[in-house]
């Protein structure tokens, strides 16, 4: 792709950043969208956003789910902002209730892909400092394993076992009670 | 997963998989950069490989801690990190929302072959640990970070009993046996960890007092420190003045400090460093004297004063027949002040009840004994004036407690 956008698309969209994947395929956001990353937030404060954001360790595939992701919580931070100072208003407080709702959905949906994809969205939230998406992310692993044995987590995540026979029998003894 | 792990140095290093050719995923920057390229390194597919050891530890760490000891056994890289105390730091902060409390069970048949369990309950009931402590009886248990103080009769000979402390530690299931001070079955006993002058942890310590209605002078107060060695237990310092409340149970370790109360008729209280192993010169008064505002005039002496621990503050518990006040002292020593918590309603409840831990929504924990040895953990919504049952405790003789250790040391 070419370089970043010329001065004058600069001006007409003043509070756009472009984000550039590692395939350099650019993504055009709103500043709010992409301060969800205190990454770019950080970058943007700084003013080293012209020419747009590289982002080496992103692949358009997982950055365009990011932002999916970021447009819609930002939306419903703009939307907390908003409600905050007439919160006793029953009309509005209906409205949150449903947009919460409609984001909880969104979230079970965000995250119905594949382990590999799960993955690198969790390297995309931590390299990016998206603290929601990371915590949405890893809470969804973290309850994949619970109630697994040590061979099943094996199994699910190809762990090669290097530890000898006697190093996991002293840990077993140790944890005997982790085990019943 | 052969992973190299460091995480004692900051910033957080990435580790790269030699086992598969997962990202390479460059340091996150941590000073601010100015040149547009936020890090360099290629982007890879992962194959469904757990990527790498900053993933794998935000993974870790949502997760229970009787589960991860259990993942111990995975790996050696995941054995480094679930062992880390850095890990296990980070780890209890973020489940500082989730007590757990020690009770004590009894199994068995009673008179022979009678072993003492101890079990961690969670605020829904569930056991996430249980340990068993050998035949016992009449065991009392005082919990301290990540300690639990076992007094009680151990069987030595078929048929021959013998009063012993014992000294269980929670996560690794390890009991010793601590020097008899001789007079053991006239003592009550408070376990604490000494705290220095700059706030750091220090020797686990025991202090006894006596609990003899006859010439209680004769026997002093004793320091025994914790260290491992056995030791031997060394008289302390006299109190300010003398204490006249031997009851059982009575003072309670926070930060360092053992407070008791003086007596039964005043909010006095005496306060022992166990750094220093010197009583404060002055007693803690409780300055707004938290008075209940119903007496129960039927029955005046239902009305008590105690001293309990709550979330790392101590807790003037003020108890008649019909309510329990709570109040906690803030801020710290002399200069404290006491902030009245809540009223539980005790005509909903009925029972000899001691709080035990306030959760972040208000409801307090309660540990509630019936008249037999039986008792359970309620907890109870101000609010609302209700109570549930979280957990039957069947020997409630023994005291219950909120573990506030650290599972994953």
């Amino acid at each position: 792709m070419a370089s970043a956008g010329s001065g004058d698309e600069k001006a007409a969209a003043a509070a756009m950043i472009t984000l550039i994947s590692s395939d350099n395929e650019k993504f055009e956001v709103t500043e709010a969208t992409a301060t969800l990353s205190q990454t770019i937030r950080h970058m943007i404060e700084d003013g080293c956003t012209d020419g747009g954001v590289p982002l080496p360790n992103v692949t358009s595939k997982i950055l365009a789910r990011v932002i999916e992701y970021c447009k819609k919580h930002a939306t419903a931070a703009a939307g907390e902002e908003g409600s905050s100072s007439s919160f006793s208003d029953a009309a509005f407080l209906e409205v949150d209730r449903a947009f919460l709702e409609e984001l909880e959905e969104f979230d079970d949906a965000f995250l119905e892909v594949d382990r590999a994809t799960l993955f690198d969205l969790i390297l995309a939230a931590n390299y990016l400092d998206i603290k929601g998406l990371l915590n949405l992310t890893c809470q969804k692993v973290a309850d994949s394993v619970k109630g697994k044995t040590p061979e099943q987590i094996r199994e699910m995540y190809n762990i090669v076992n290097d530890l000898t026979p006697e190093e996991e029998a002293e840990i077993r003894r140790e944890t005997q009670w982790a085990f019943e | 997963m052969a992973c190299c792990l460091d995480r004692k140095s900051e910033p957080r290093s990435i580790a790269s998989s030699a086992a598969a050719p997962t990202a390479m995923l460059s340091q996150r920057p941590q000073s601010r950069r100015c040149n547009g390229d936020i890090a360099g390194g290629a982007a890879a597919s992962n194959n469904g490989v757990l990527p790498n050891q900053d993933v794998l530890y935000e993974i870790l760490l949502r997760i229970p801690a009787r589960l991860l000891c259990r993942f111990r056994a995975v790996c050696k890289s995941w054995r480094s990190l679930l062992s880390d105390l850095q890990f296990a730091a980070a780890h209890a902060a973020r489940h500082r929302g989730d007590p757990l409390f020690a009770v004590c069970a009894i199994d068995g048949t009673y008179g022979h072959d009678t072993f003492t369990e101890i079990r961690l309950v969670d605020t829904s009931g569930r056991a996430v640990k249980r340990v068993k402590v050998g035949p016992t009886s009449r065991c009392q248990m005082l919990p301290h970070l990540d300690l639990v103080l076992l007094c009680g009769m151990v069987s030595v000979d078929v048929g021959v009993e013998r009063h012993a402390l014992r000294v269980l530690d929670l996560a690794t299931g390890a009991v010793s046996i601590l020097p008899s001070n001789n007079e053991d079955t006239y003592c009550s006993f408070v376990l604490g960890r000494a705290v220095s002058s700059t706030g750091e942890h220090g020797e686990y310590k025991v202090l006894s007092f006596t609990t003899a209605l006859v010439n209680p002078k004769q026997w002093p107060f004793r320091v025994l420190t914790l260290d491992g060695s056995g030791g031997t237990w060394r008289v302390a310092p006299k109190p300010p003045v003398s204490i006249r409340t031997f009851i059982n149970g009575s003072g309670v370790a926070i930060k360092g400090i053992i407070y008791h109360l003086v007596d039964k008729d005043s909010w006095s209280i005496a306060a022992f460093d166990l750094e220093a192993e010197q009583w404060w010169p002055s007693l803690v008064q409780v300055l707004e004297e938290p008075m209940p505002t119903i007496i129960d005039a039927a029955h005046p002496l239902l009305w008590r004063r105690s001293l309990a621990e709550m979330n790392e503050r101590l807790a003037a518990v003020s108890t008649t027949s019909s309510a329990m006040d709570i109040w906690l002292l803030m801020g710290s020593g002399e200069q404290g002040m006491w902030l009245k918590q809540c009223r539980i309603c005790m005509s909903s409840i009925q029972r000899d009840v001691k709080p035990l831990s306030m959760l972040e929504d208000g409801r307090v924990v309660l540990r509630v004994r019936t008249y037999t040895r039986t008792g359970a953990l309620w907890i109870y919504d101000p609010r609302t004036k209700s109570h549930t049952r979280v957990v039957v405790i069947e020997n409630c003789n023994a005291g219950a407690g909120v573990y506030t250790g650290n599972l994953l040391r």
